[in-house]
């Protein structure tokens, strides 16, 4: 273990955020994942925060080599994403970013099911924060229904980990082998597929995404679907249900890419196509498509970011991220051209960027294993991504015709930012080996052979001549896409009725089976998220209600006033836990 | 101004050059493959000269055209298509 608990680290972090003057604010708000950087590299493995709470054991830190590279690019994420946010004045923005880097870095390292589920819970209340922060009436409305979602989720899960306990008496968290995996095993699948944007429960991510604040989107891109991620990589590997929605993924996301409009939701949509290649390569489950997937977590979460700061920068400063509205705007805003374009080479996996050198692990993967269905599929995701996110993006906010929108390069802490990130897609496609001695499993990969350079660069090369001969038609259209979101938003009285059809029962089964296996006060850590879960459905569908009825500014405050009482809980609820193990 | 800003308008002022540019690029890479050595082919089109130019020009319009279908035909509403049933 390293010096502290990164989690502890963070969650002081959001304390200081919270009380500290301006200036003293923004030394705590670089200061706090800077330690927390250099404390992962102090890390070493073992078994760390143990404790026995009720007859659970409760285990607050696994270190692994796998654990250790997601905490290292997690941390290096909150630094950059930290910096992007300095001038935010906003602290409620900065409280809720680290209490949700805290909720992250407490999955990653939970050793048991029930710590893992109260960080899981953090994160989700944490996260939709940066959505409601952002003000505006739809981005409250679509802040419920993320929480919503992941309520409905955050259940699942808990009812996958209770039937597990019923069965095993064992809640350590740990790989369940495919051949043993029942209904817990299962309900916990879902659970965590639902966090990773998994088709059909995805449309949470594009929903609420693009509706957060300049600078929870580029916090929101990183965690929730990475530390999903890693979850399926540690307790599900090998799992064929997951090779297959991964390949599906893929090309649902660039799909949708194609044809949308806004660019915070065309790269929410690359989200779920890039996050379907790690489910792949999960789910093919050997070594190099396992390492692959962490390798490609690394260079996602950095190059994601930089597109997302990228276009943060263009909303920021030109009001807009419509691409029908934009164009033109490399005259003035040339820094933040810059960043977008090196995202999207670098997820478009150019040679020299970090796409390269780790997209193309899972996709070797694929092949090693003779998946060549698979492997097609990947393949003609990356067609998609470099039209829909390296092309198309860029050429129509930055090139086409000029839309005359007045704007300038961004400040400067923002550029900082774009520069840490731009560094690192560049230095991990030139210098792979960084990232290749962190990688957990062991597999050999050279990603600089001349086949592979010559593949890349005919899908490539030959991509950009179908989007210069089809320009006319890719060009986006001021138009909504729809998606499966629509089965819960297509009127509040269905959805009402829905929630209260198909919700509350789930809710009072689970109640009802705290009361027949009479272990109450045995889950009683549990049962306490669960209620966060049952008072937050029934915050949230009132929420919806409010809301839909079109009540006015007050009552939205008071009703996310509840919500952060709900927050202010779980966060006591978390501190109460920790001072228990550190008295130990 | 911005030597990105002045690079950047000294190749949209001669659209030629540019294009002229990138065909001969797309050549040198199908030349490219030609010449690249195989290690462990995983399928036929691992062997296949410019296998994948063909696979990326067919994935690219295929792709384009299939999405822009389908949401011509269902996915594309108008913007405000939540916003009326949310408020009504």
């Amino acid at each position: 273990m390293g010096l502290v608990h990164p989690v502890l680290l963070f969650l002081l972090g959001a304390v200081l955020a919270a009380v500290l003057p301006v200036k003293a604010r923004r030394y705590a708000l670089v200061a706090v994942p800077l330690l927390a950087f250099l404390s992962v590299h102090g890390m070493t493995e073992g078994t760390y925060g143990e404790a026995t709470w009720l007859g659970f054991r409760l285990v607050f830190a696994e270190v692994d080599a796998l654990a250790i590279v997601f905490l290292h690019v997690f941390t290096l994420m909150a630094l950059i994403g930290a910096v992007y946010g300095l001038h935010v004045e906003d602290r409620w923005q900065h409280v809720s970013g680290f209490l949700y880097v805290a909720g992250a870095l407490g999955v990653t390292l939970a050793g048991d099911y029930l710590t893992l589920f109260v960080f899981w819970e953090l994160m989700a209340f944490a996260s939709a924060f940066l959505v409601f922060l952002r003000r505006q009436p739809e981005s409250l409305r679509a802040g419920f229904r993320y929480l919503l979602v992941h309520t409905v989720g955050g259940l699942i899960l808990l009812g996958g980990i209770f039937l597990r306990y019923l069965e095993t008496s064992d809640l350590s968290f740990g790989p369940i082998p495919e051949a043993q995996a029942g209904l817990a095993a299962y309900l916990i699948l879902i659970g965590f597929a639902l966090n990773a944007a998994v088709p059909p429960i995805h449309a949470w991510l594009p929903d609420a995404y693009p509706e957060s604040t300049v600078m929870g989107g580029v916090f929101m891109c990183a965690f929730t679907t990475k530390t999903a991620v890693y979850v399926l990589l540690r307790a599900f590997p090998g799992y064929e249900v997951l090779a297959i929605a991964g390949a599906i993924m893929t090309l649902y996301g660039v799909g949708y890419a194609i044809i949308e409009n806004d660019a915070r939701r065309i790269l929410a949509y690359h989200i779920v196509s890039q996050v379907g290649y790690m489910v792949c390569g999960i789910g093919i489950g050997t070594a190099l498509a396992m390492n692959g997937a962490v390798a490609h977590a690394y260079a996602h979460i950095l190059y994601k970011a930089l597109l997302f700061m990228g276009v943060g920068a263009v909303l920021e400063m030109a009001g807009t991220t419509k691409l029908t509205e934009l164009g033109g705007l490399y005259k003035r805003m040339p820094l933040a051209m810059l960043a977008t374009v090196i995202g999207g080479i670098s997820i478009s996996g150019f040679p020299f960027t970090s796409g390269f050198i780790s997209k193309s692990m899972i996709v070797a993967g694929a092949g090693e294993a003779h998946r060549i269905v698979l492997l097609l599929m990947l393949l003609l995701a990356s067609v998609g991504t470099f039209l829909s996110v390296g092309i198309k993006l860029p050429y129509f906010i930055w090139f086409g015709k000029d839309s005359g929108v007045p704007c300038q390069d961004p400040p400067k802490n923002m550029l900082v930012a774009m520069g840490i990130a731009a560094f690192f897609c560049f230095f991990l496609g030139v210098y792979p080996d960084y990232l290749y001695r962190l990688l957990p499993f062991d597999a050999e990969y050279h990603p600089y052979t001349a086949y592979h350079f010559a593949e890349t660069c005919q899908i490539l090369g030959f991509t950009g001549l179908g989007f210069y001969l089809l320009r006319k038609k890719l060009a986006p259209e001021a138009k909504f896409n729809l998606d499966v979101d629509w089965l819960y938003r297509k009127g509040s009285e269905q959805f009402l009725r829905l929630a209260r059809g198909a919700v509350s029962p789930a809710n009072d089964w689970v109640s009802e089976l705290y009361r027949t296996v009479g272990m109450r006060v045995a889950l009683g850590l549990a049962a306490l998220s669960a209620r966060f879960d049952v008072k937050a459905v029934d915050g949230v569908v009132d929420g919806l209600a409010y809301t839909v009825r079109g009540a006015g500014d007050g009552l939205r405050r008071t009703q996310t006033g509840r919500l952060q009482q709900y927050i202010a809980m779980a966060v006591a609820a978390l501190f109460a836990v920790l001072a228990l193990v550190a008295s130990h | 101004m911005n030597p990105i800003v002045r690079w950047i308008d000294r190749g949209r002022a001669e659209p030629q050059l540019l294009r002229a540019g990138f065909f001969t690029l797309l050549g040198l890479i199908v030349l490219f493959d030609v010449f690249a050595p195989r290690h462990e082919p995983h399928f036929f089109g691992d062997n296949l000269r410019g296998f994948w130019a063909v696979f990326g020009f067919l994935g690219c319009i295929a792709l384009a055209k299939f999405m822009k279908g389908i949401g011509h035909a269902w996915l594309m509403k108008p913007v405000d298509f939540y916003a009326k049933k949310d408020e009504g």
